[in-house]
């Protein structure tokens, strides 16, 4: 089975990815990065470069360095966009006898086609290196507006760098592809976006087979770089303020305040302020100078407010030619560097209505679409083999009415988890098992799939019976909970139908309200474990008094009842504070009576065995994790409990 | 006598065919176990990787720190480097470069060499009549490797 590579050819980046143990994975190039620049040099000395090596040598190099080339490909020479373009390129292009265009690299000339080919060439390379085996075919993705001599240049590209392309398909589809989109009936998705240089719009319909274009838009000269220079402006500016001083002439302080400002973007993505800080970025006659300045996310917005409005009139215009309203897009997709500002997201919001989907890395995520697509078809993706997730926890209730979770969320199934528990009361002969559903702390609060009671358990101590209790799921989403008492080997199940099949609203809803329930439902396990351990200390110690009978001075008894009786009286109420500290007093006092035990007993020399306490087993943890590993207790009912 | 024969034939089909899909499901099976298996030990390789180079984040964040101090000494003029606060200002740059030495950092050596868009990115181009074309003649910041992979170029100006 040999694998099909995605690649994502852009127009500054390109990059790829390919199917790995049935998930997409971007494939770094030799230099070990993710992305790789379209560029393409001849050095002085006829040497090829492509990538990286061929950025840094650009400026030594301009009419030898090719870049952009994708502004160029499948176009004919009297384009008004190839025209444009000219007179901004360093580098040679003239018309070729077809009518096409030739681009001038070292003494000859070469079609962009040739050009793409050499980067794309690169590329395969890079990732037969890093994968050990050749790689034969690819699909290469390429923008929704291309026209067919476009996309056939396109593909004659991966051809003459050795590829079988089996197909080139559209960049938003392919991103739609990433987020598994492309298997929803009839839905309206639109795809936003917004790169380095160029901004796109695409509206999309799904239905059962196919993904149709219903409309494109957007600005071949609007990206990420347009806001960079935009910070780039306001630094200039404010220094002049400041300084008295003209940053714009000087090439070199101009290098470091784009670095920063890109630098500085990336920050207020996720801050609210960002300090840049440039030391020594020039000098006069009085000494060094130093930038200082810090920008706000809400500065940064206002700089830009005027790019980001102008991809929202795009995107509703595009809305409007192909006659639908932003209501009746189903998904929004972000693609980009660019997307992950917060304002321009929080635009989309409002214009759709609703989130975007934006978990994939918006630079990766056409390749990533591409290589799923390569996937699918040389049969890495089985249908058969399309595994599903659970998509809310599934657990069992426990000692104090607390939801404990068997499978957590998103667990891809088949699959088996289980776990060992233990009865709450002595000589109690039955458990029930009360199978829930959802990411509450509380059992009351989450969803009961169902219930059933295992008896027969024979009468032992509480904490002392093993139960285990066993989660299975099928690839169909059934799940099987069974729960076997390991010695008397009774066993009880119940199978409860789709336990996967909870609608996408209601998943939300259940996550959302864990969320923001997450607060109070920690403090209420919080109070639930203290109590237990009150009422667990309270019972362990009226075990050893009982076992202990004689062995135990007069008056360590008598202090041993107090304290038990304080933790009594108070034990159920509300005050943790209290509770904990009579707990903590109560168990110091009862230590210090086995102690004593164990010294009258060494004096006495009797054989070995004290009815002290069961050591812990399996489980106890859960409930207890960090404290003391005194098995539970509930009251007299029929409940399970964590041992 | 027929009919017994095709049911006969169509049994064998059906056999054949149940037992092409299990031999599909087996092999796929042990496909998948086998890419779990692999992927564990490329993983094992990858965390690997990452112990020797997890200080590369750090080291690259405080390459720029050294990049100031480098400035902020290229511009004392002489008294100021006779001043003693200043000089110990740049003890204190010397720890901190020496740290990071310790640590696998290694500066390129660039400057008076052709230039090499391995090691360097030109950022400019100076008309030079001494240096022959396509000698550094300036290191703006210095290049560094970190364990023998490029972890900064340098960035320089070259001679026309």
């Amino acid at each position: 089975m040999s694998k099909i590579l995605g690649i994502d050819l852009g127009t500054t980046f390109s990059a790829m990815a390919i199917v790995e143990a049935g998930e997409p994975k971007i494939i770094e190039n030799k230099e070990g990065n993710r992305t790789t620049p379209s560029v393409v040099a001849l050095t002085k000395k006829g040497e090829r470069l492509v990538g990286t090596l061929a950025r840094r040598q650009q400026i030594t190099n301009s009419e030898n360095t090719i870049y952009s080339t994708k502004r160029l490909i499948g176009r004919k020479y009297s384009d008004k966009v190839v025209q444009d373009e000219k007179s901004k390129l360093p580098y040679e292009i003239r018309e070729a006898k077809d009518g096409g265009i030739e681009v001038k690299m070292g003494d000859k000339w070469h079609k962009p086609v040739e050009i793409a080919a050499m980067i794309l060439q690169k590329l395969k390379k890079d990732a037969e290196d890093k994968l050990g085996e050749e790689i034969k075919e690819a699909i290469i993705t390429c923008p929704a507006y291309f026209d067919d001599a476009q996309r056939k240049a396109t593909k004659i590209a991966g051809e003459i760098a050795g590829f079988d392309v089996k197909r080139v398909i559209n960049e938003p589809t392919a991103a739609a592809l990433a987020y598994g989109l492309a298997n929803k009936k009839d839905h309206q998705i639109i795809v936003y976006d917004f790169g380095g240089g160029t901004f796109d719009i695409s509206i999309l319909d799904v239905s059962e087979d196919t993904v149709e274009v219903k409309g494109t838009g957007g600005d071949s000269h609007l990206g990420g770089e347009d806001i960079d220079q935009r910070i780039m402006g306001w630094l200039v500016d404010e220094f002049k303020k400041s300084d008295g001083i003209d940053l714009s002439k000087d090439k070199l302080a101009l290098q470091r305040l784009k670095e920063s400002s890109e630098k500085a973007k990336i920050e207020l993505s996720s801050a609210i302020e960002s300090e840049i800080n440039i030391p020594f970025v020039t000098s006069d006659e009085n000494g060094p100078k130093h930038l200082n300045f810090t920008l706000s996310r809400s500065k940064l917005e206002d700089l830009v407010k005027d790019l980001i409005d102008r991809s929202i009139d795009i995107t509703k215009k595009t809305l409007k030619e192909a006659n639908l309203k932003p209501s009746d897009i189903e998904e929004i997709v972000l693609v980009g560097g660019q997307t992950r500002m917060p304002k321009i997201q929080e635009e989309i919001k409002t214009l759709f209505g609703k989130e975007s989907k934006k978990d994939i890395n918006p630079d990766e995520v056409v390749a990533l679409g591409a290589a799923t697509q390569g996937g699918s078809m040389s049969g890495e993706i089985k249908d058969i083999l399309l595994l599903d997730v659970t998509p809310l926890t599934l657990g069992i209730e426990t000692l104090g009415g607390v939801s404990t979770p068997l499978i957590e969320k998103n667990t891809t199934i088949p699959a088996t988890k289980s776990n060992t528990f233990s009865t709450a009361a002595d000589s109690q002969t039955s458990v029930e098992i009360h199978v829930l559903q959802g990411e509450r702390t509380m059992a009351t609060d989450n969803k009961t799939l169902g219930r059933f009671i295992l008896d027969g358990i024979p009468p032992a101590p509480r904490g002392i019976p093993q139960v285990e209790v066993k989660f299975d799921i099928d690839a169909n989403g059934i799940l099987n909970v069974s729960a076997k008492d390991k010695a008397s080997g009774k066993e009880q199940s119940i199978r409860i139908e789709s336990s996967t099949g909870v609608s996408k609203e209601e998943i939300e809803k259940m996550k959302k309200d864990a969320e923001i329930h997450a607060e109070e439902d920690k403090k209420k396990q919080e109070v639930i474990e203290v109590k237990n351990q009150a009422q667990s200390a309270i019972f362990t110690v009226e075990k050893t008094m009982k076992d202990a009978g004689d062995k135990i001075a007069e008056d360590l008894k008598k202090e041993v009842n107090e304290k038990k009786e304080a933790l009594d009286k108070i034990k159920d109420s509300d005050d943790t504070e209290d509770i904990k500290k009579k707990t903590e007093e109560l168990m110091e006092v009862i230590q210090k009576a086995g102690a004593e035990m164990y010294k009258a007993q060494q004096a006495a020399q009797t054989e070995g065995q004290t009815a002290g306490e069961e050591k812990p087993q399996a489980e106890e943890a859960e409930f207890e994790e960090k404290k003391d590993e005194k098995p539970e207790e509930k009251k007299e009912e029929d409940k399970t409990k964590e041992k | 006598m027929t009919d017994k024969k095709t049911k006969e034939v169509k049994h064998k089909e059906k056999l054949e065919d149940v037992i092409k899909q299990r031999d599909e499901y087996l092999d796929g099976w042990k496909r998948a176990k086998a890419e779990f298996i692999n992927y564990k030990k490329e993983e094992a390789v990858k965390i690997q990787g990452i112990f020797k180079y997890a200080n590369e984040e750090l080291i690259d964040q405080l390459i720029p720190v050294i990049d100031n101090f480098q400035r902020a000494e290229a511009h004392l003029t002489q008294e100021q480097k006779e001043n003693n606060t200043i000089k110990g200002v740049m003890y204190i740059k010397n720890q901190l470069v020496k740290s990071l030495l310790e640590n696998g950092l290694e500066q390129i050596e660039v400057l008076g060499k052709q230039f090499d868009p391995n090691t360097s990115e030109a950022i400019e181009e100076i008309e030079d009549s001494k240096e022959k074309s396509g000698t550094v003649i300036e290191e703006v910041v210095s290049g560094y490797q970190l364990n023998g992979k490029l972890i900064r170029a340098a960035q320089v100006k070259v001679a026309k």
